[in-house]
């Protein structure tokens, strides 16, 4: 028993000694781990509310287990610390609301998702979304980084609950997200008339003079029907070019059926791709467009329809 | 002198010894981390052991593992308090490897098989070379990961975040990304520790040769 | 309950403890050898966390915290893992000689396992509550208890197999366990 004791004692005296080191550590390097902590956020929070000087952390409660923090920049809004799981790790971000109820600021504070897919949540295609939305808006996911977009927007509406049941807001969920453009970069040209679309003629559906504008509808096989071996009734797509007769140009080029794959071939249903064909002449056998970066089939379905048209006179 | 190096390599707390695994996987992802957690076990490895020495003495039999892993731990506590204020870039990059280096089975495996025995001197510089012998395997793998995941070697001060250096040595189209994944991990380890068997067997091999 | 699934399945399967996150290595090198000797280890790490969770959880929450004593979780926490293992010891020794001996130094090496640690941390730092503490605590063990299981199966046959020298023992251990790891790896975004 005494055995016993003194064995107790000693590990007791140990720990003891050991608890008043790691005390003086502690009180030696707690307050510089906290200026670090606030002087991280606070960078951040002077960035979404330039004019305010005083900020401070507010106590919360959150059902959602997503906000680690809530900060309040005086007069001038809120700002959340919001964790959430990504595709493969974490993602943190801060946003920030102002007084009037919208949403000033955005940034993504850590991620470490697929770069060039999930890691597109940090970048302005998504947060141009999200920022000037009020708190009562519904934000938009990214197609193609579904995961890791819609985790996001889970974390922001964590936020915009609590911010709004702060101020009273009444939020109906009514809101419907606009959907965020994708990006569309353009690549090699595709000449109208040229072997790239000798393949595969369009065909011309219908035609209709008004005044010196002719309008035809065209059908033009796209990568649903020419590639695509798993979609069940592949329709090619329709679109509808308006010629100036008088100076043989093309006025317009715009879908009336879109049948490729959605997100990707739909790219080329943009003003950046179909505003190429304005102006084009018919009797230029040069005349060319730009491809849609990651929809080639699909703009050369449109230049093939053009072709059509350009032969048919 | 010979026989010193060839020590690191045979007895190498990580390839030779499959001590201190956990960390070596998890943090050779860049020489920054692997020098942040060598380093820091570097220290704590010597700390431990000449504490352990000092008081192997008067701790009673019963209970010298708890008593070393309260020495242990205090030890890393405070050189994670110190980090964190200090050198935050190596706190956000190690994580939660900083409190496990704790569970380290080289501190605890030298603690009881050698500082417990010895004194404080000795004890200081088993610690010394093992810990050198660590830092040695991590940053093995961690070049080799780097250079194949990144083609690129860079360090930067944890105290201030400058640069120190960063310099490309694989053109970036070349680089496999798989290295700085869990598969990559376990591959590197696996084929080091092979290469250090098979020196094993060369230099035991060799060793018979001579005392015939 | 939808939360508590996906937390489970994270911590069992897609971010299995083994496979991403490198913990629990050196037991699992050795005890992953035999199938036997992995379900006993497996079944008795999921005992040592689920337990040590609970009496960490609460003494953090407790008396750490309010004695503004958190910078002690370290030490306290090992030594409550310590005791903790100690007393599954003498109970296994009394009631269940043949797995204590089956066992043998593995089971004092849950101790410095970890896993163990690492569950009660996260415990902490991921502020889970009470229920949230539990499900982890089983989840993650038993990811360790899976792929300690499934690994002895391919090991056993491994063994008997006729590999490279150099390779033999711990080093293909690992190659499978990067196989292993780049199979689950498709688990990613599943929750």
């Amino acid at each position: 028993m005494k055995k016993a004791l003194y064995l107790a004692a000693f590990l007791a005296l140990t720990s003891a000694l050991a608890g008043a080191v790691l005390a003086g550590v502690n009180s030696l390097t707690a307050p510089i781990i906290n200026d670090r902590a606030i002087a991280a956020v606070k960078a951040t929070l002077q960035e979404f509310f330039p004019q305010a000087d005083e900020f401070s952390e507010l106590d919360f409660e959150d059902e959602t287990g997503l906000i680690t923090n809530v900060y309040q920049a005086k007069d001038a809004g809120y700002a959340y610390n919001v964790k959430v799981q990504g595709y493969k790790d974490v993602i943190t971000f801060v946003v920030a609301f102002s007084e009037d109820a919208e949403i000033v600021g955005f940034k993504i504070t850590f991620i470490n998702d697929t770069p060039g897919i999930g890691s597109r949540v940090g970048e302005d295609e998504f947060s141009n979304g999200v920022i000037g939305k009020g708190s009562t808006d519904a934000i938009a996911t990214l197609s193609g980084a579904t995961v890791s977009s819609s985790s996001v927007v889970k974390g922001i509406n964590a936020a915009k609950a609590h911010f709004n049941a702060m101020k009273g807001i009444k939020d109906d969920g009514t809101s419907v997200p606009d959907p965020v453009e994708p990006v569309i970069t353009l690549g090699e040209p595709v000449v109208i008339v040229s072997d790239a679309t000798a393949t595969s003629p369009a065909e011309i559906l219908e035609k209709t003079t008004d005044g010196n504008i002719t309008t035809y509808r065209v059908s033009a096989k796209g990568y649903a029907v020419l590639e695509d071996e798993y979609s069940e009734d592949p329709k090619p797509n329709v679109y509808v070019i308006k010629i100036d007769d008088t100076a043989n140009t093309v006025v317009s080029v715009a879908y009336e059926t879109f049948s490729d794959t959605e997100n990707i071939g739909d790219k080329t249903d943009s003003e950046t791709f179909l505003k190429q064909f304005e102006g084009l002449s018919l009797s230029d056998a040069t005349a060319s467009v730009d491809v849609v970066t990651g929809a080639t089939y699909t703009s050369i379905s449109a230049a093939r329809a053009l072709r059509a048209v350009v032969e048919s006179r | 002198m010979k026989k010193f190096f060839t020590g690191l390599i045979l007895d190498n707390p990580v390839f030779g010894l499959f001590l201190g695994i956990c960390s070596t996987l998890a943090i050779t992802i860049n020489l920054n981390n692997a020098l942040g957690m060598g380093v820091s076990v570097i220290l704590i490895l010597i700390a431990s052991n000449v504490i352990i020495s000092a008081i192997r003495k008067i701790t009673p039999d019963e209970i010298r593992i708890p008593v070393y892993i309260v020495v242990i731990a205090t030890l890393v506590k405070a050189v994670e308090l110190l980090i964190k204020a200090y050198a935050p870039a190596i706190d956000v990059a190690l994580g939660v490897f900083i409190p496990l280096i704790v569970v380290n089975c080289i501190i605890l495996g030298r603690a009881e098989a050698f500082a417990s025995k010895n004194g404080m001197l000795a004890s200081a510089w088993d610690g010394f070379t093992m810990g050198v012998g660590y830092i040695l395997g991590l940053v093995v793998m961690s070049l080799i990961r780097e250079i194949l995941a990144t083609g690129i070697v860079e360090m930067v001060n944890p105290f201030n975040d400058a640069l120190i250096f960063s310099v490309r040595l694989v053109p970036a189209e070349f680089s496999i990304s798989m290295f700085s994944q869990p598969v990559g991990a376990f591959l590197t380890f696996a084929v080091i520790a092979a290469g250090v068997a098979a020196f094993r067997d060369k230099v035991e091999a060799q060793t018979k040769k001579e005392a015939k | 309950m939808d939360k508590l699934f996906a937390l489970f399945m994270t911590a069992f399967l897609i971010n299995n403890i083994i496979l991403t996150k490198f913990l629990g290595m050196c037991p699992f090198l050795g005890v992953s050898r035999q199938r036997s000797s992995a379900i006993g280890m497996g079944l008795a790490v999921i005992f040592v966390i689920l337990g040590a969770s609970i009496f960490t959880y609460v003494l953090y929450y407790s008396v750490l915290v309010p004695l503004e004593l958190e910078y002690m979780d370290l030490i306290t926490f090992i030594l409550v893992i310590a005791a903790f293992v100690q007393f599954v010891e003498l109970v296994l020794k009394k009631y269940s000689p043949a797995l204590y001996k089956a066992l043998g130094i593995y089971l004092p090496l849950i101790t410095t396992n970890c896993v163990v640690l690492y569950v009660t941390l996260e415990n902490i730092t991921n502020k889970f509550d009470f229920v949230e503490m539990i499900v982890y605590s089983i989840a993650v063990p038993a990811g360790f208890a899976l792929m300690l299981f499934i690994f002895s199966t391919i090991r056993e046959r491994l063994d008997i197999a006729t590999t490279p020298k150099p390779f033999r023992g711990n080093a293909l251990a690992l190659v499978l366990a990067a196989i292993m790891a780049l199979a689950f790896s498709g688990l990613a975004g599943l929750v």
